[in-house]
């Protein structure tokens, strides 16, 4: 004889079934909704770390591409600074030219001292709160304005070599040779260490330097106390503030050739620096290219390791209520089943 | 044979018939009892006469055994399984969320980096302190989870050694009854079921076995074959502790005396939820918690400061992470217990009262004093090594404890990565191993109610055979007492 199965039992089948097919469905809710697998630590079990950990990867290589974007700012900023430095100095230096073969040096003194500023201020670019020439010392003005200790410097140098101001009548008796030795000597120290330090920059010769993808680091910036600043400085200055309109001719072509020698040479330090700094710009360019493969490797795993697919996952919760309204039905018919109702 | 012997034989059968009616409406009735059995009628018949001489029930021992054994391993799984859906928590409620150690070491590293690219703003400063103070308080509330997960699984083992002691004593009483109605030949069968009842309970609390007397009376004894049960229930004594830190030790169940919780005892408690508490309490989160100790213990070497002079002389000291303030910088090759509720953020970069820029500059331990300032000139806001540096020490190798369970050679963010990993694979195999248990509990159970259960059917068809030889007992009777009445009625 066939043994009965317990009544008990028997209704205990489909309300378990439904317990169970409850908290599936609800999983499977969960993922459809958030797109990820619902309870993540156990179903991820012992590749949870590496998930995490390339989360967190894909976090560090995507704020890299965006503290590259602000390196690249300060970047552009250098070079549209060094570009309009290097336009000014050029077409300074035409006027120059046409001045030394005419010997017409009127205004030419207002013009250089205009320049000077012009100079001043580019020198003195910002990005991002920190002055692009400082060097690591980002927060002080690299080049001070010529009117505070250039200028007390530049006077006092003068008084020292010649024994009378540059506003004295007595300029005019400079010969170019003396004009020359001042230039080559007492002149260019004021824009060499020391001098230059304490009176013109508070830059720090250390360039800047930034980690633009994992174990890589570029240069960042090139400093206010390169040579070809200190070449501007002292061009620009000594047409400006050496008595230039009462020099005789002599002493006068004696200084423009100075400048002229002066801005040349920095206008090629400037094509250096920018080549320097291009070669930094191409280098983040490249870094954020490979960043974005890397990012997208990263995404890919980390979509294979805890995403879920969304046509399966309606899927599977179509099944879970199709399951789910059969348990249901079950339910009705087993409670309907009973001898009692045919008696 | 005559009329009279007639009369006595329909009493007897309408007698018997009632006594069987009785007890299948016994059976209807705990129909929905899922402890109890059906209970089966033994008819004789005696002197050619049917009488009920006594009741039994159907039973199936090895069932039962087998459903106390998957009792025990489903209270033991449950009771880990939800202790872990707890650790859990210190991981995040989901994949992407950003609140685990991983995560928050790796908002911390990028801070850095960010702060790196503009080392003069204040604002990046504040940030990166910001993201370590985040970080300090993410490894204190997941070690004051781990702690609390340990103080309720300590609370949880005095609630079951009540509950056993409890259980024991229902049990000497229900015990009793059968043996004293074992002798008299009474009807023991509910009392036998409300024992079997009592065993499911106590099997969900510790695992045990059972051996029966000869005069029905049970011997029980725990997993490891301690007596818990000889006639007298033996004292399981515990005593909880009030609070938990991480260098706590619970205190242990002794059962007659004897300890049943101590590790790699012979008499270690195997199965039940007492089982699963004390393996929580005294194995898992103590390990887990260990593995926090050595995130913290590595975080603190990773940002530690070392002498700055051309010949070093002075030790390192704690930077940006302290042990609760002190300079003193742990090592991460044994583990500090309690590292992870203690590791702060030093007070010296605090975003209010200190100086964030001490981060750019080094100096954090000495707030800004020589020789632990790396800035070679001071003042310098552009300077970024010392915070490249940083960034870089995250991922440099380290030594960890051995005993910590994640690993020996790894960075710190490689160390708390390989940490989740060994929460989630004990998560993965403690859920794995609940719905398995609870899978074999269910059917242990299924099948048991199978065998001794009541059928509705089948009691409601014997009630119809029943009702059929009662109404032909009853006519039978009225017959005869018609032939009585047909004779009295001749005799006038």
């Amino acid at each position: 004889m066939l043994n009965p199965i317990s009544t008990n039992s028997l209704h205990a089948i489909p309300r378990l079934a439904v317990a169970d097919l409850q908290s599936k469905l609800a999983s499977a809710e969960a993922e459809i909704t958030s797109g990820e697998i619902s309870n993540h630590v156990q179903t991820l079990g012992n590749r949870l770390g590496l998930d995490q950990a390339l989360r967190s990867q894909a976090n560090t290589l995507t704020n890299l591409q965006s503290t590259n974007a602000v390196i690249g700012t300060a970047l552009t900023a250098s070079q549209n600074a060094l570009t309009k430095i290097s336009s000014d100095a050029q077409s300074f230096m035409n006027t120059l030219i046409t001045a030394k073969s005419s010997g017409n040096v009127s205004s030419l003194a207002e013009e250089a001292r205009s320049f000077l500023d012009t100079f001043t201020a580019s020198a003195n670019t910002m990005s991002g709160g920190a002055y692009v020439f400082g060097g690591t010392n980002a927060t002080a003005t690299p080049i001070a304005s010529y009117s505070g200790a250039p200028q007390t410097a530049v006077a006092a140098a003068f008084l020292t070599e010649f024994g009378f101001s540059q506003s004295s009548s007595q300029v005019s008796s400079i010969t170019a040779a003396s004009m020359e030795s001042f230039l080559s000597a007492g002149y260019a120290s004021l824009f060499a260490d020391p001098s230059w330090g304490t009176d013109w920059s508070q830059a720090s010769s250390t360039e800047t330097t930034a980690v633009i993808s994992p174990g890589q680091s570029i240069t960042t910036s090139v400093t206010a106390n390169e040579t070809a600043f200190r070449q501007l400085a002292n061009a620009y200055t000594s047409l400006a503030d050496l008595g230039l309109d009462n020099l005789n001719g002599a002493a006068q072509q004696a200084v423009i050739g100075n400048a002229l020698e002066q801005i040349s040479g920095a206008i090629q330090g400037i094509g250096t620096m920018q080549a320097k700094l291009g070669f930094s710009q191409s280098q983040i360019t490249s870094a954020n290219k490979s960043l974005d493969t890397q990012i997208n490797t990263i995404n890919e795993t980390v979509g294979e390791l805890d995403g879920v697919d969304p046509y399966e996952a309606a899927e599977k919760l179509t099944n879970l209520t199709t399951q789910l309204e059969t348990a249901y039905s079950l339910t009705s018919r087993i409670s309907r089943l009973g001898l009692v109702n045919y008696l | 044979m005559n009329l009279s012997s007639a009369l006595y034989g329909a009493t007897a059968g309408v007698s018997a018939v009632s006594a069987q009616i009785s007890l299948v409406s016994r059976n209807i009735a705990n129909q929905s009892n899922p402890n109890a059995s059906r209970k089966i009628a033994n008819v004789a018949t005696a002197n050619g006469m049917p009488s009920l001489v006594s009741v039994s029930q159907a039973s199936n021992s090895a069932l039962l055994s087998s459903l106390l054994s998957a009792n025990s391993s489903h209270a033991q799984q449950s009771a880990v399984s939800s202790a872990m859906s707890q650790l859990e928590s210190t991981l995040g409620t989901s994949a992407s969320s950003a609140t685990s150690p991983v995560a928050l070491i790796g908002q911390l590293s990028d801070a850095l980096q960010t702060y790196a690219v503009s080392p003069q703003s204040p604002i990046s400063a504040q940030a990166a302190v910001m993201a370590a103070t985040n970080l300090a308080n993410g490894l204190n509330s997941a070690s004051t989870t781990v702690q609390n997960v340990r103080a309720q699984a300590d609370a949880g083992i005095a609630d079951s050694v009540a509950k056993i002691n409890d259980l024991l004593n229902q049990f000497t009483e229900v015990n009793q009854t059968i043996i004293a109605g074992t002798v008299t030949g009474a009807d023991i069968t509910d009392d036998l079921d409300q024992r079997n009842s009592l065993l499911q309970q106590l099997s969900s609390e510790i695992g045990i076995s059972t051996v029966k007397g000869p005069d029905n009376g049970l011997k029980i004894y725990t997993g490891s074959g301690l007596t818990l049960f000889d006639q007298t229930p033996m004292q399981v004594t515990f005593q909880q502790k009030p609070a938990f830190a991480a260098s706590t030790q619970g205190n242990a169940v002794y059962v007659d005396g004897v300890a049943v919780t101590v590790q790699d005892s012979p008499f270690m408690v195997q199965s039940g939820a007492l089982a699963g508490l004390v393996a929580v309490r005294d194995s898992l989160a103590v390990t887990y918690q260990s593995q926090l100790d050595q995130i913290a213990s590595g975080l603190i070497t990773a940002f530690q400061e070392t002498d700055q002079s051309a010949t070093p002389t002075l030790p390192e000291q704690a930077g940006l992470f302290t042990n609760g303030g002190s300079l003193i910088v742990p090592p991460t090759s044994t583990v500090t217990p309690g590292l992870a509720a203690n590791i702060q953020v030093a007070s010296s970069v605090n975003i209010s009262t200190g100086n964030p820029s001490l981060l750019r500059d080094g100096g954090i331990s000495s707030s800004g004093a020589a020789p632990y300032v790396y800035n070679p000139v001071s003042g310098q806001t552009g300077y970024s090594d010392r915070l490249n540096e940083l960034v870089s020490n995250l991922s440099q190798p380290l030594t960890f404890d051995t005993s910590a369970g994640a690993g020996t050679e790894a960075s710190v963010t490689g160390y708390a990565a390989a940490s989740a990993s060994w929460l989630g694979t004990q998560a993965n195999q403690a859920s794995a191993a609940a719905s398995y248990s609870a899978a074999v509990q269910s059917s242990a159970s299924g099948a048991l109610s199978n065998t001794t259960g009541v059928n509705l059917d089948t009691e409601l068809s014997h009630m119809l055979a029943l009702e059929q030889s009662y109404q032909a007992s009853a006519k039978l009777m009225s017959t005869v007492s018609m032939l009585y009445a047909a004779l009295f009625q001749a005799i006038q």
